[in-house]
């Protein structure tokens, strides 16, 4: 059946009888008798582009396709996140992961990076159209198979943002003539308590004590003590001013501050602000088929309790697809799919609490009293303004909890239907039209109790009680609503030239526009009972406010925003085959969008490809035995990209003045008349191969890609107005292998099979057409890309010339111009000739093994990945970070602290003097000493299941029942870092908890 | 079957490609565009965050000497710039780091550049004459604005800087890709005096809102650059007609001089708007220079006005710009304070001091103005000098008096610094009265550093 599938255009729904009549000539015959004698099961594989299906074997492109089994063999509600780990060429970056921007932010790079300021994220294609909204709102249940276009042919495909590949996701379908099937799925999964010992910007309370105590008795705080702002102070520095004013005695000091010595706020916000994750995940499909129709109808509902509590989300999905036949020459169909997502997002992290986290802080007093903790005012001037006055400035976290209601609100619609005519058997078009429609809102509300509206109120207080910022509440609503409408008509010809030559061609057109809006409006004492709120306010006069200085009152926000983004392409695909051994292929695409400010014949981008497989196995003359499989296949193509920031002409936005409330414009980009096209050209090549009953069978490819007028910022004159300027400045070369091997190493009742993952990914600067000059750190920090340099990596990681400490006092020396220096204010001096290779934030090698046994309908498998030959920057103390907003760091612990400790540690000395200079912790933070190797193996999960299955004497009241049991992030087997960090959680505070899923499935 | 084929990929292609053109062009974002119409280019001028205030650099208030600040203030300060000029060092003096002062008033040369560029395709009607001109004017004055604060700090003082002297690079064309070279001083001034004639000819006699250019503005603008120029006989001509178009005074006696902020923004004597702020220049931090604070006699209004005596730090709070921010634009007092001194210069004491009358009137309690009868030329230079300096506090106009005073041997004056023990100190003459350019202005734009 499969086989038969890719004579035919009608890919989206399965065969029928009608059209199987049709097709019913030899060529038929033949080719099915070719698939029954090719008893290889493999290449049954076929490939949806979004644009066609067509069978593996007659593809000249690189891909790797995720069947449904190995898609769902990873539980949870996120649909990229299963690809890790069972896919070559695919690599999640996620250097960025942390508190502040999510510990599940990642950035995927397929096949290394082909742009280095535009976008590098794969195009991700949902159901035949680029996928506009939030991934999240897709349910990883509707799922059937997932492609990953990975070289030119899927560019030239999907136009000029497939540049970095394309993700194409395939959703569920009913089948002709196929009995009504029903499946039920639940699993439940179980999440562990945050790890927040492992956070390494933790310092001991008792040290960190010690540092201030040695900073307040230099008198390095008096300053902050005299600000008339009231910035600020440590509760530890409190008790110390209390005893140097002698309003607490000695004793009472140091019995106060051992307290606080003894107090680990790790544990108590572990209880208090974490908890264990749970998700929840139930799902219904209900699909089938008659002789002229199909129909597919799933229900999905996720809930989900994060680790911070009093947060939550909760995702609902529907969808429908139904495809009818009426004549048959006609084929219609109706896709509809509808999500709804909620989200409360009252809870707070430990990280995020206040800007200044100490670590002997207590949230509660322990009978259930919320405590108060420093933030924006300082403790001792709220305590007298709350006991003089009866104000009240505190912040007290676990109560603030209470007072805020963030909830956030996704919905998105989407319509899809098509009309497919048959005009010969050899000839069809279609035409199929998309909406989609997404609708998010957020809103935060904070009672009239909560900090921040207390602080607005306060802080605005008159000496004669007016109040000029409105008592009550705070709202603060955003809505993002956004549509896209896509059409695109297409002809297909798929026929036999003669007996030994077939030419399948397509053409079509497609256009597309999106809109997307945001509106943002704020209302000051807000009454949520009777949703009243203050609108007449004096915005124009200069208030006193507490504790010091003047202010104007904040203007409610108010912003709306709308962008259209429009889209034409033409395309054309063809491919030649011969005696069912060779195949040529080519494309060629033309886009264009509505880029702004450019010239017109720069707004469209022509890209081709071309490509060629040759089924060496099915030659006359190839007689191997052992090898009944072996194919080669290359690619060539040129694709483009865009940066849509970039402009000829010089573009300015407009907004409303702030001082004379006039129409006023700024210049956003100068304009640069000589700008071109980002262009990539791909080359791959591979071997298929697949031995005697596929004992072991795979692939490898080699592909190289040269980036071509790269864009760039190159730092300008800024004499012209301007300090940098986005040109086409660098061409680079990447390259790699990518090997995926299986093998079927026992093949009884008990079966074990083992899948071998292989990737290699290594990016070079050819030329580079700017001046070479950027500070240090755009070098050294190893979370950013670093400035181009010819002949180098993209993921250079570079380090301060480093020569140790400084045995009489610890403090870091470095080299400048050959010197030992200790000239930190000059560091900037330093030339990137000068600063020390330390190797690639990327990892070139990466890849896994799964084994998999089978016995009986239990199935176990375990994955394990790894990931070599890179190295990460490690976080370190910035005493200027400790100093000025009490930012510790464990590493303090492994300080210099007499002569002699400078062999074994290369933590600077504690700075008694001037801590506030950070030059003296940027040099060591971005030296040598901070670089750890990331290399390591990693347990990532392990699946148990059991089938069972109606048949034979086995009676059941359904058709199948499936158990399974799931654990990811198991841990890691082995690092070679020996500090236990996580190298691919370089910025994250807290490891990725391991989670526990337990599920059934039940086939009706 | 091919004839299908051929009809129905035709209909396909002329389908698309008719509504092509068009459908590509809408503007991706609502709110922006080519700047291109007489609106978007007004709009430009209207842009005060670019045209008012960063166009005005602080690092002139900076280095002048009516403030100090204590040595852990200054030990704090992030910005090398800040702290090196504030000791006058030209030593790591940027440290590698960009600079306002110098980027944004060439940002704004940009945008009068890209307006005068735009200008010259659009005709010019009755129907869009007064927008026409108004757009005109503004850009000649505003590039005329900001190369004058350039020219005070980058470049030697005008007088006795001969004519090999190196001036700003004169950016004229707002294409980037043309290189900036360094004019003379000499071309640098007769650039600012055309921009400001060409401006002067468009431009409507008093604003609709301080903000924008007037001829008003820039006359007064015209009289501050033959100050500097010590061309004292046309500086009167372009003050007094400055102030025959404006010469309100707000009187001091009639103002709440206790308030936070006494002075509102866009005030009856604020004549062009323009203000500036840096890190260093914060109540926190600026204390009032004693010796200028203990020149205010009793019954001086602006002792009150002017300041803010809190936790024995003396800091300011009399800014035109009714807050924080340093008014730097053209008010009524600073005209009437050219126009007496280039009167004295010019031999006419009298109508100096008349002039001066009418000011301080509106300055001293009513019982404590005190205008001395009979003076030397000297006398009454020093007697209008020091008011000036006590008017003029934090307008950015004392580091171009210094300049222009140490050229004559009755007012030069030594200026000194103390951080941490070490005392600094400025003669007159020395070349660190003009201030280094930015390092990367050296770097990418290949123009000479000022030598040293």
């Amino acid at each position: 059946m499969k086989h038969l599938k890719y004579l035919f255009p009608f890919v989206l729904i399965s065969m029928t009888n009608a059209v199987m009549a049709q097709a019913d000539d030899t060529a038929v015959k033949d080719n099915v008798a070719q698939a029954v004698a090719d008893t290889i099961a493999i290449e049954e594989v076929t490939i949806n582009t979004g644009y066609y299906t067509l069978p593996a074997e007659r593809s000249a492109g690189s891909f790797v396709r995720v069947d449904s089994a190995l898609f769902n063999r990873a539980v949870g509600p996120d649909v990229l996140g299963r690809l890790e780990g069972v896919t070559t060429g695919l690599l999640f970056d996620r250097r960025s992961a942390s508190a502040l921007r999510g510990y599940d932010h990642r950035e995927l790079r397929l096949r290394g990076a082909s742009s280095i300021f535009g976008n590098n994220a794969p195009l991700i294609v949902l159901d035949n159209f680029p996928y506009e909204g939030d991934i999240s709102q897709i349910n990883p249940n509707d799922i059937a198979s997932v492609t990953i276009l990975r070289d030119a042919s899927a560019a030239s495909i999907w136009g000029a943002r497939a540049g970095n590949g394309v993700i194409v996701i395939t959703t569920k379908q009913g089948e002709t003539a196929r009995p009504l099937t029903i499946q039920l799925s639940s699993n439940y999964a179980y999440g562990e308590r945050p790890n927040l010992f492992y956070w390494s910007g933790h310092l001991s309370s008792a040290a960190f004590i010690d540092a201030e105590r040695n900073w307040f008795e230099a008198g390095l705080y008096q300053s902050l003590e005299d600000d008339r702002y009231k910035p600020i102070l440590s509760p530890a520095l409190e008790i110390l001013i209390a005893e140097r004013d002698q309003k607490i005695t000695p004793a009472e000091a140091k019995a106060q501050l051992g307290r606080l010595a003894a107090t680990d706020i790790r544990g108590e916000a572990a209880n208090t602000l974490y908890q264990r994750s749970a998700h929840q995940q139930y799902a219904l499909n209900i699909s089938g088929g008659g002789t002229r129709n199909t129909y597919f109808f799933s229900a999905g509902l996720d809930r989900n309790t994060p680790m911070i509590r009093e947060n939550s989300s909760s995702r609902l999905t529907l969808n429908s697809r139904n495809t009818f036949r009426p004549y048959d020459f006609m084929e219609a169909g109706v896709d509809l799919a509808f999500a709804y997502q909620q989200r409360t997002n009252n809870g707070m992290e430990l990280f995020t609490l206040s800007p200044n986290v100490y670590p002997y802080l207590r949230l509660s007093d322990g009978n259930g009293e919320a405590l108060a903790i420093p933030n924006r005012v300082r403790m001792d001037w709220a305590d007298e303004q709350y006991t003089a006055l009866g104000i009240d400035w505190y912040y007290r976290p676990l109560e603030e909890i209470d007072t805020r209601n963030y909830r956030r609100h996704q919905r998105e619609t989407r319509l899809q239907t098509f009309l497919r005519l048959a005009i010969t058997s050899q000839f069809s078009t279609q035409l199929t039209y998309q909406y989609q429609g997404r609708a998010s809102t957020s809103r935060q509300q904070d009672a009239p109790s909560s900090f921040e509206a207390r602080w607005l109120v306060n802080r605005f207080r008159q000496t004669n009680g007016d109040l000029p910022f409105p008592q009550g509440g705070l709202l603060f609503l955003q809505e993002q609503p956004g549509h896209t409408h896509s059409v695109r008509a297409q002809a297909d010809y798929r026929g036999r030239l003669n007996d030994s030559q077939d030419l399948n061609v397509l053409a079509g057109a497609e256009i597309r526009q999106t809109v997307n809006e945001s509106r943002q409006s704020e209302y000051y004492g807000y009454d949520d009972g009777v949703l009243t709120h203050q609108q007449v306010l004096d915005y124009r006069t200069r208030y006193a406010v507490q504790p010091f200085g003047t202010a104007l009152l904040p203007l409610p926000a108010a912003a709306l925003t709308h962008y259209t983004d429009r889209f034409i392409a033409y395309y054309a695909n063809a491919s030649y085959g011969v005696s069912g051994r060779y195949v040529l292929t080519g494309s060629a695409r033309w886009d264009a969008s509505n880029l702004f400010g450019v010239k017109t014949n720069q707004k469209g981008v022509p890209l081709w490809s071309a490509g060629m497989v040759w089924h060496v196995s099915k030659e006359p003359f190839y007689t191997r035995d052992w090898l009944p499989k072996l194919s080669l296949k290359l690619s060539f193509g040129h694709n483009g990209n865009v940066d849509k920031t970039v402009t000829a002409y010089p573009t300015a936005r407009y907004h409303s003045d702030v001082l004379n409330r006039l129409p006023a414009s700024e210049i956003l980009s100068p304009g640069n008349p000589r700008l071109r096209w980002e262009t990539i050209r791909i080359f791959n090549a591979g071997i298929e191969f697949g031995s005697r009953g596929n004992a072991i069978y795979g692939q490898i490819e080699y592909f190289s890609k040269y980036g071509v007028d790269l864009l760039g910022n190159s730092p300008l004159d800024p004499t012209t107005g301007f300090q940098s300027e986005r040109i086409n400045y660098a061409d680079t070369r990447t390259t790699g292998w990518d090997v995926s091997i299986t093998t079927r190493n026992i093949r009884k009742a008990l079966s074990w099979q083992t899948m071998f993952l292989f990737s290699y990914v290594r990016d070079e600067v050819l030329d580079y057409r700017s001046t070479d000059n950027f500070s240090i750190t755009a070098f050294t920090t190893g979370t950013s890309r670093v400035p181009p340099v010819v002949g180098r990596s993209l993921n250079d990681l570079y380090s301060v010339p480093w020569v140790g400490l400084d045995p009489t006092n610890g403090d870091p020396v470095y080299l400048l111009r050959g010197e030992p220096s200790k000239d930190y204010g000059n560091r900037n001096a330093l030339t990137r000739e000068e600063l020390v290779y330390s190797g690639l934030v990327i990892p070139p090698y990466s890849g896994s093994i799964m084994n998999t046994f089978t016995w009986n309908g239990f199935s176990l498998s375990a994955n394990v990945t790894w990931k070599w030959g890179y190295v990460f920057r490690a976080s370190t103390i910035y005493y200027s970070s400790l100093f000025a907003n009490g930012q510790g760091h464990r590493d303090l612990l492994r300080r210099w602290q007499q002569p002699g400790d400078e062999r074994h540690t290369s933590v600077p000395s504690f700075p008694l003097d001037s801590p506030a200079s950070a030059g003296r912790d940027i040099v060591y933070a971005n030296s040598p000493a901070t670089v750890l190797k990331g290399n390591h193996i990693r347990l990532q999960d392990v699946r148990l299941s059991y089938d069972l299955v109606r048949q034979g004497r086995v009676r059941l009241p359904f058709h199948r029942v499936s158990l399974f049991g799931y654990v990811n992030n198991v841990g890691i087997l082995w690092r070679s870092n020996d500090r236990q960090l996580d190298p691919d959680y370089p910025s994250a505070e807290i490891p990725p908890q391991r989670t526990i899923a337990l599920g059934l499935s039940v086939n009706l | 079957m091919n004839r299908t084929v051929f009809i129905l990929s035709t209909l396909l292609v002329v389908l698309f490609s008719g509504c092509a053109l068009d459908f590509l062009d809408l503007k991706p974002d609502k709110s922006q565009v080519v700047p291109a119409t007489l609106d978007d280019l007004l709009a430009l001028m209207d842009n005060s965050a670019t045209m008012n205030l960063s166009i005005t650099p602080s690092q002139t208030i900076i280095v002048a000497d009516e403030y100090y600040l204590s040595d852990d203030r200054w030990e704090t300060l992030s910005v090398p710039e800040q702290k090196q000029g504030y000791i006058w060092s030209t030593e790591n003096y940027y440290e590698d780091q960009w600079s306002p002062n110098w980027n944004y008033p060439y940002r704004a040369i940009f945008y009068c550049n890209l307006a005068l560029e735009k200008l010259s395709g659009i005709p010019r009607n009755p129907a869009n004459e007064t927008q026409w001109l108004l757009v005109k004017g503004s850009a000649h004055f505003f590039r005329a604005w900001a190369l004058f604060q350039l020219a005070q700090l980058y470049c030697p003082p005008y007088p006795g800087s001969g004519s090999g002297a190196m001036g700003l690079p004169l950016r004229l064309e707002s294409d980037i890709n043309e290189p900036s070279v360094r004019s003379s001083v000499t071309d640098t001034y007769a650039q600012i005096e055309s921009d400001l004639r060409a401006a002067c000819s468009a431009l409507p006699m008093l604003p609709s809102i301080a903000t924008r250019a007037s001829k008003a503005a820039t006359y007064g603008t015209l009289a501050r650059l033959f100050l500097q120029k010590q061309d004292y006989a046309t500086c009167a001509v372009y003050a007094d007609s400055c102030l025959r178009l404006q010469s309100t005074l707000i009187d001091y006696n009639d103002t709440d001089i206790h308030a936070n902020y006494p002075f509102p923004r866009f005030n009856p004597e604020v004549i062009f708007h323009s203000s500036t702020t840096a890190v260093v220049l914060t109540a926190s931090r600026l204390q009032v220079d004693t010796t200028l604070f203990d020149s205010y006699r009793k019954g001086d209004l602006r002792k009150q006005a002017f300041f803010r005596v809190s936790g024995g730090i003396n800091t300011f709070k009399g800014s035109y710009d009714g807050g924080s921010r340093m008014f730097c634009g053209i008010a009524t007092d600073e005209v009437m304070l050219m126009l007496a001194e280039c009167r004295v210069r010019n031999g006419d004491i009298s109508a100096a001091m008349e002039v001066m009358e009418r000011l301080l009137v509106t300055r001293y309690a009513p019982d404590a103005v005190e205008i001395p009868a009979s003076q030397t030329e000297t006398e009454a230079l020093h007697f209008i000098l020091d008011e000036r300096k006590k008017q003029l506090v934090y307008r950015g106009t004392r580091w171009g008096d210094l300049r222009r005073l140490n050229t004559d041997v009755r007012f030069a004056a030594t200026i000194f610094r103390k951080i941490n023990g070490v005392e600094y100190a400025l003669s007159p003459q020395d070349p660190r009265y003009t201030v280094p350019i930015p390092d990367d202005a050296v770097r990418y734009g290949g123009i000479p550093q000022n030598p040293y």
